[in-house]
């Protein structure tokens, strides 16, 4: 069954224009599922309106097959990390993290072990009596977490809870939350704007944009089969290349070379190949003018144009060239995506001849 | 719910609206005594609009007692003891954070230790001293006396630690000196602190009673509080006089209620930086 | 980085704007420590050194001991009022929702005007016979206390009046403190399932409480040196109910002329004064949170 749905969700503030418009989610027991998006997309606002925080505007969330709209936060099941932490300055490291339960009237031995469980796997049994103002980022984020985690609730949320940590510290992170999110078979709902954290942890992504959803999937479908333009512009870095197709009465062609595809003769399609899918080849009639060349030690980021339009490859050869030269670029045929150019979605159907 | 939320904003207002206007009642209250006549405010004390006006309570007062002379005193001397005062403490505040010399730690400390000590423990020597200088009596001596503020000095350092050293030292190496840095780049960056400490040192020494209380005599050399409180013990608290002393108070609390109308976001800003008068 | 400064430069920013300071505030704080060990009277130009027996004799002198109990009294009543009240008032400005800075410059003007030239309206407006409180405790049938000259009433006038005062200025800090809070503080605590009270207690007053400590031991310095209202209302009266130790200090210094024991009784003023002003700044060093 379904744990959380979201049911033609609405968000509006007053007098202004929707933010989030008929939004439907259904979200499995156990799963690790990322809102990603850039900024602006609606992502916090959906979390939000789950935790409780913001009202829904129409539209039923249910969990567990009970309507939650009217309920105050603390009545749901659910616990949340924020972007900022938001720890109490003014209490313990132990104090945080016990505070909602006592504030829910727990025993305070319960509460002690409770905490006290929590910071061990957080690696925080040294910091209990710390203020958080004493502790790095990374720490203070650990015990955000601990805060969630002893509340044993159902449902965990987190709102960009790694986005104001260094890069290093991000990576460990990641791993943590994954690791926590699977002892403790947590359904986990995280919001990101970063694709490095939801390809890292999500078992589902959900891409977000104004307020619509883009794809739902894997990380590998996602990455592999792009729904849209948007999505296989957004994820990815570099993101996938893509260039217009010139249709000449049924006849397409990549910039001068004829692809022969089997597509309606008034369709205007997108071609999309990701970097790594693409490589240099002299013999092929596509040509790239060379324009900058990132070198990242195992491989090379080849930047160029071809006939005005931006496009990268990838290039893990010992070929040797230099900026402003002329090279040609070849592809993997069942490497590359097709979309149409005025709905913008993938085009599904092998279009191959 | 949203009704609920809204009935709520409105009595929130309207108690925080009550609570303003009983703040304010002082001023209008005597606003309105002032063109009142005696035998109106004896009969009906609890009515606030005048029924009749009558303006000669201030033609009165000012017969009475020269308060055009003593606002003129008050004024110049807090514009003259600010401006020093300014003028002074950002020399300070700039040597105690680009300079370095011997005893500024101290120097520094002295000023942390002494800025929240009460300035009545100074008074007797004071006066001793602008009695050896022959400032007794004179608004020359309540502007020396004041040319020193520590809490300017400490707000102004304060503020000046948070210019770049990198601006600082860009000026240095185009060639700046040290007065030209100070007053071309330093001050005008912390404009907004300078301002703070105007409009603080303008309430407090225009409003200020105790010293010059003490250091000036002559009704002609009085500044506005001390002339006003002198006026209104000499009209005595009799009920005929009651009109004449609001006016003279209407006087000397006017032109403050005047800036402040017209400075309100200023100050409302500034106050908070004040954490001491001087 | 700092330079090292030239002599000339010294003596432009250090030298010659210190002399106002030394002349006018190290010195005289010097010169009052020293003329405490005295018995001179101003007039005669000839005096002893006394030791500490201005000190003792302020000790044991009833004067001092009422003016102590007054100025503690008049202090604590102040004090916590406007804690209180600026707290409540702030929490409320900041909940509003219209008109914001319309009521904050109402509740902040009492700071700006004159307080010689409102302590004298304020005279009126308690005056037992015509002032518009007794008139409308009349109207209510509530007892009319002769506000001036009751001893009690009298205090209780003056406490009003700084109440009146300074409420307004500590609303203002505190709603600064508030509004400094981060919003994810508060839905944390939804998410807890804190109900309003719980979230001013557990939340609201222990963040604002460096803010407390500020306001608390700016406004008892404010206590200890209050003068302009008393001069006004009560002049230390009736029977020295009035008379805090600052008025006590006027009094024995520029009524009376006995330097001696008026420098003692503003070094007594002035080590309070240090006592909590080092209190306040090992308190906020220990309680700042950000």
């Amino acid at each position: 069954m379904d744990l959380i749905e979201l049911k033609r969700i609405n968000k509006q503030y007053e007098n202004k224009e929707k933010v989030i418009e008929d939004f439907d989610l259904n979200i499995q027991k156990g799963d690790f599922t990322v809102f990603l998006g850039p900024s602006g997309c609606g992502k916090s606002t959906l979390l939000r309106m789950i935790a409780g925080l913001e009202k829904i505007s129409a539209g039923e969330l249910l969990i567990n097959g009970e309507l939650q709209n009217n309920l105050p936060p603390k009545e749901r099941d659910i616990a949340m990390v924020f972007q900022n932490y938001a720890l109490y300055p003014h209490m313990s490291v132990e104090k945080n993290m016990g505070f909602g339960l006592k504030m829910r009237g727990i025993d305070k031995q319960v509460i002690k072990q409770k905490v006290a469980d929590a910071a061990k796997i957080l690696n925080l049994t040294d910091y209990l009596d710390k203020f958080p103002g004493n502790l790095s980022g990374g720490q203070q984020q650990r015990v955000a977490l601990g805060r969630a985690i002893v509340r044993e609730s159902e449902i965990y949320l987190m709102d960009e809870p790694l986005s104001n940590l260094d890069a290093k510290l991000r990576a460990v992170m990641r791993e943590e939350i994954v690791t926590l999110h699977n002892q403790m078979a947590a359904t986990t709902i995280y919001v990101t704007h970063d694709q490095t954290e939801a390809m890292t942890m999500a078992d589902r992504i959900v891409i977000l944009n104004h307020g619509d959803i883009q794809q739902i999937g894997s990380p590998k479908e996602v990455y592999q089969r792009p729904q849209n333009m948007f999505v296989a512009s957004f994820i990815g870095i570099p993101p996938m290349n893509l260039i217009p197709l010139k249709n000449v009465a049924g006849k397409f062609y990549l910039e001068d070379a004829e692809l022969s595809l089997k597509a309606d003769i008034d369709q205007q399609l997108v071609f999309g190949v990701r970097p790594e899918d693409a490589f240099v080849d002299e013999s092929a009639p596509l040509k790239m003018k060379v324009t900058y060349i990132e070198d990242m030690g195992a491989d090379r980021y080849v930047h160029g144009l071809v006939n005005g339009t931006k496009f990268t490859l990838r290039d893990s050869s010992v070929n040797d060239y230099q900026v402003d030269q002329e090279i040609g670029v070849g592809f993997t045929a069942q490497q590359v995506s097709f979309f149409d150019q005025v709905s913008t979605n993938r085009v599904e159907d092998n279009l191959w001849k | 719910m949203k009704k609920v939320q809204k009935i709520q904003g409105y009595v929130l207002f309207i108690i925080l609206l009550i609570i303003g206007l009983l703040m304010v009642y002082p001023m209008i209250w005597m606003l309105a005594s002032s063109v009142k006549s005696a035998n109106e405010i004896l009969n009906q004390p609890l009515q606030l609009i005048p029924r009749t006006l009558h303006f000669e309570n201030f033609t009165n007062a000012l017969k009475a007692a020269p308060f055009m002379q003593w606002l003129w005193n008050s004024t110049w001397t807090t514009v003259v003891i600010v401006f020093m005062q300014l003028f002074f403490s950002s020399l300070i505040a700039y040597a105690l954070t680009q300079f370095k010399f011997m005893g500024r730690n101290v120097l520094f400390a002295i000023i942390l230790a002494t800025y929240m000590l009460p300035s009545a423990t100074t008074y007797i020597p004071s006066y001793v001293i602008l009695g050896k200088m022959n400032l007794i009596n004179s608004l020359v001596g309540l502007v020396v006396s004041n040319l020193a503020n520590v809490f300017v000095i400490f707000l102004l350092r304060q503020s000046f630690m948070s210019v770049p050293k990198g601006i600082i030292e860009a000026a240095r190496s185009d060639g700046a000196s040290e007065w030209t840095i100070l007053w071309q780049i330093v001050v005008p960056m912390n404009k907004n602190s300078i301002l703070n400490a105007t409009l603080i040192g303008f309430i407090t020494n225009f409003n200020g009673y105790l010293w010059p209380s003490l250091l000036l005599n002559d009704t002609k050399k009085q500044v506005i509080s001390v002339g006003l409180n002198s006026f209104s013990n000499t009209q005595g608290a009799f009920n005929q006089t009651f009109p004449i002393i609001m006016a003279g108070t209407t006087i000397a609390v006017v032109p403050l209620i005047i800036v402040y109308v017209i400075l309100q976001k200023y100050f409302v800003q500034s106050s908070k930086t004040s954490s001491i008068k001087g | 980085m700092e330079i090292k400064a030239s002599k000339r430069q010294l003596l432009l920013f250090v030298v010659i704007p210190l002399l106002p300071l030394i002349v006018f505030w190290i010195i005289p704080l010097i010169v009052s420590l020293w003329l405490s060990f005295t018995d001179w009277n101003y007039i005669s130009p000839t005096f002893n050194y006394v030791g500490i027996k201005n000190y003792t004799q302020l000790f044991t002198s009833q004067e001092f001991k009422q003016a102590l109990a007054h100025t503690a009294y008049f202090t604590f009543f102040s004090v916590v009022p406007i804690i209180v009240l600026g707290f409540l008032l702030a929490v409320g400005l900041n909940k509003l929702k219209r008109s914001y800075k319309f009521i904050q410059a109402l509740l902040f003007a009492p700071w700006v005007t004159p307080l010689i030239g409102m302590s004298i309206v304020w005279g009126w407006i308690f005056n037992s016979k015509v002032g518009p409180i007794n008139q409308i405790l009349h109207l209510l049938h509530l007892p009319e206390p002769q506000w001036l000259t009751n001893p009690t009433a009298a205090m209780w006038t003056i406490i009003i009046v700084t109440i009146w005062k300074n409420a307004g200025w500590a609303a203002l800090f505190f709603s600064d403190a508030l509004a400094k809070i981060p919003a994810s503080l508060f839905e944390v605590s939804d998410m807890e399932g804190l109900s309003w009270w719980q979230k001013i207690w557990y939340v609201l007053i222990p963040l604002v409480s460096p803010t407390t400590l500020f306001l608390v031991i700016v406004m008892i310095l404010e206590c200890l040196q209050a003068y302009d209202q008393i001069t006004v209302l009560t002049q230390g009266g009736p029977a020295g109910s009035t008379t805090t130790l600052l008025y006590l200090y006027y009094q024995l210094g520029f009524k009376q002329f006995q330097m001696g024991s008026a420098t003692a009784l503003s070094i007594i003023i002035l080590v309070i004064s240090a006592i909590l002003a080092y209190i306040s700044i090992r308190m906020s060093r220990k309680h700042t949170y950000y």
